[in-house]
């Protein structure tokens, strides 16, 4: 191998042990461009442990295929869904929509809800449970959890809002697995309904310490989020609103419609 | 940004918060990834440092750690700018002895004796000359040209007027690397005002051996390395229409003849 112009106070092993830090962070997207950000001897003599990492992490990101496909998440349980408004697991997005739409609720007006990510269904199953009065529209990517939750709102499924009804686009935890988190803002326009309340949540910085066992595990997240930069995107993303953030383990952001 | 930021339940809840629900990453050790950054200046790669001192995880981008900003802040201490790069050729004491040719005047040195013996006087434009060291070797060598140049220097040699159907060199040797902005190359050879026959450019091959570990007491004045693959697709978008040879010893050297 041609030695020359390979730098002589460069050591690859810390450089690597710093991607897999970052790694472990939830910070995918950074560790990836940092594989090939590597001195120009390495990018003309790629080393073979950063191949590895970059393979394995290929392998165990989630990607659209497995979000629409995978098994385990489509046999969930309205249990399930129901047991996540209770357990802390939704807090504080669960206690700020309930807020809102006992507020509406109690001025007459019965919200229709615009579920992005609708997950588990863990949103309309716990507002029902609350005893809260609303209509719903789920949209996830695995079709079968999507037939559940429809299946499981019942009467409450409405594909469009009726007019003169307060509208909520709802968008928690999404973000953060999105390679391109535009691609959130283009599914909200999508539909065309210019929404009066917008809730969003990501997790504050890295989720729960990070991942130590990432290169055996599954991974969903690609990207983490200061308050500011989960801020600039809301406002950037969707304009004329009046953003609220609330700061937790999970960050939500309020808009309401000026 | 229009975010009003508050507590849920108020500020009590917020500082309740455990260790792990703020947000910071456990299995990242901070002070090895920045000796990983400083590595990455020992290597000549310091804009790639610039990007992973601005690529902590969130927590980080939030709490940035002190010697993350001792790190930055040296960089651009040591980071040579304009104003350094001023006048910096006049303090050069130059080797005209031509023991230390480098490959690329060597090739220049050639290609101008060719176009002697074809009684051709070729015109070399060259691009951030120093201190006008390849000139006045060639010179030294007693071969014939005119020659006319671009850099921050006020003075240096007479610029002379090229001869009728004189071939038109334009060189730019070890220049690309200082740039910030790498079409600055280009947009001075356009300022020459003369179409060139052959360009001529070099860079360091990969990273210059000359680098030392110690970069907080050196002038830093390379950004990037190149590859060749990656010098050529830069120097092939801005020189079109040439025909390019690719040479390499400790640096890298493109010589585009006009098709």
């Amino acid at each position: 191998m041609n030695e020359l112009g390979r730098p002589k106070y460069f050591n690859l092993e810390m450089h690597i042990n710093a991607i897999e830090g970052m790694i472990r962070s939830d910070e995918i997207q950074i560790a990836l461009q940092m594989c090939d950000q590597v001195p120009g001897w390495y990018r003309d003599h790629y080393p073979p442990e950063l191949e590895a990492i970059k393979n394995t992490l290929y392998r165990q990101c989630y990607d659209q295929i497995e979000y629409a496909t995978d098994d385990e998440e489509a046999n969930c349980t309205r249990a399930f869904g129901e047991a996540q408004w209770d357990n802390g697991y939704m807090f504080p997005r669960a206690e700020i929509i309930s807020k809102i739409i006992r507020k509406m609720n109690e001025e007459d007006q019965i919200p229709w809800i615009y579920d992005l990510g609708c997950s588990h269904g863990n949103l309309p199953l716990g507002l029902i449970k609350a005893g809260h009065t609303f209509t719903y529209r789920g949209a996830g990517m695995n079709f079968r959890i999507q037939e559940k939750v429809k299946s499981w709102v019942g009467e409450r499924w409405a594909e469009n809002p009726l007019p003169d009804r307060p509208k909520i686009l709802y968008c928690t935890e999404v973000l953060e697995h999105c390679f391109n988190p535009h691609d959130i803002v283009h599914s909200a326009h999508k539909i065309g309904v210019e929404f009066d309340v917008i809730i969003l949540s990501v997790p504050m910085y890295t989720l729960g310490g990070g991942l130590p066992d990432w290169n055996t595990r599954r991974i969903g997240h690609v990207r983490t989020w200061t308050p500011k930069e989960f801020a600039d995107f809301a406002d950037s993303a969707f304009r004329g609103y009046q953003w609220e953030l609330t700061l937790s383990d999970s960050m939500v952001l309020k808009g309401m419609r000026k | 940004m229009g975010a009003d930021i508050v507590g849920f339940n108020g500020p009590e809840r917020y500082a309740q918060m455990s260790e792990l629900a703020n947000g910071q990453p456990q299995f990242f050790n901070v002070d090895r990834y920045l000796d990983a950054t400083e590595d990455m200046i020992n290597a000549d790669e310091v804009e790639r440092a610039f990007w992973m001192l601005d690529n902590l995880p969130a927590y980080y981008r939030d709490h940035v750690p002190a010697r993350a900003i001792e790190i930055k802040e040296s960089l651009h201490r040591q980071l040579f700018t304009a104003v350094q790069y001023l006048s910096i050729g006049q303090e050069i004491d130059l080797d005209l002895t031509l023991s230390n040719f480098p490959g690329r005047a060597q090739i220049l040195q050639k290609m101008i004796e060719r176009l002697n013996s074809e009684n051709n006087i070729p015109h070399l434009m060259d691009y951030a000359p120093g201190a006008h060291w390849i000139q006045k070797c060639l010179l030294q060598l007693g071969l014939r040209f005119t020659y006319e140049w671009k850099g921050l220097d006020y003075d240096g040699p007479p610029e002379l007027i090229p001869e009728p159907d004189a071939k038109v060199i334009f060189t730019a040797f070890e220049i690309i690397e200082h740039l910030s902005n790498e079409w600055e190359i280009y947009q001075n050879y356009l300022k020459f005002s003369r179409p060139a026959d052959i360009v001529m450019l070099s860079t360091p091959f990969y990273s210059c051996p000359k680098s030392g570990p110690d970069w907080r007491n050196q002038a830093l004045g390379h950004l990037r390395t190149y590859t060749p693959v990656e010098f050529m697709n830069i120097i092939g978008k801005m020189f079109q229409g040439f025909e390019w040879e690719c040479f390499t010893d400790e640096t890298i050297i493109l010589i585009g003849k006009k098709k």
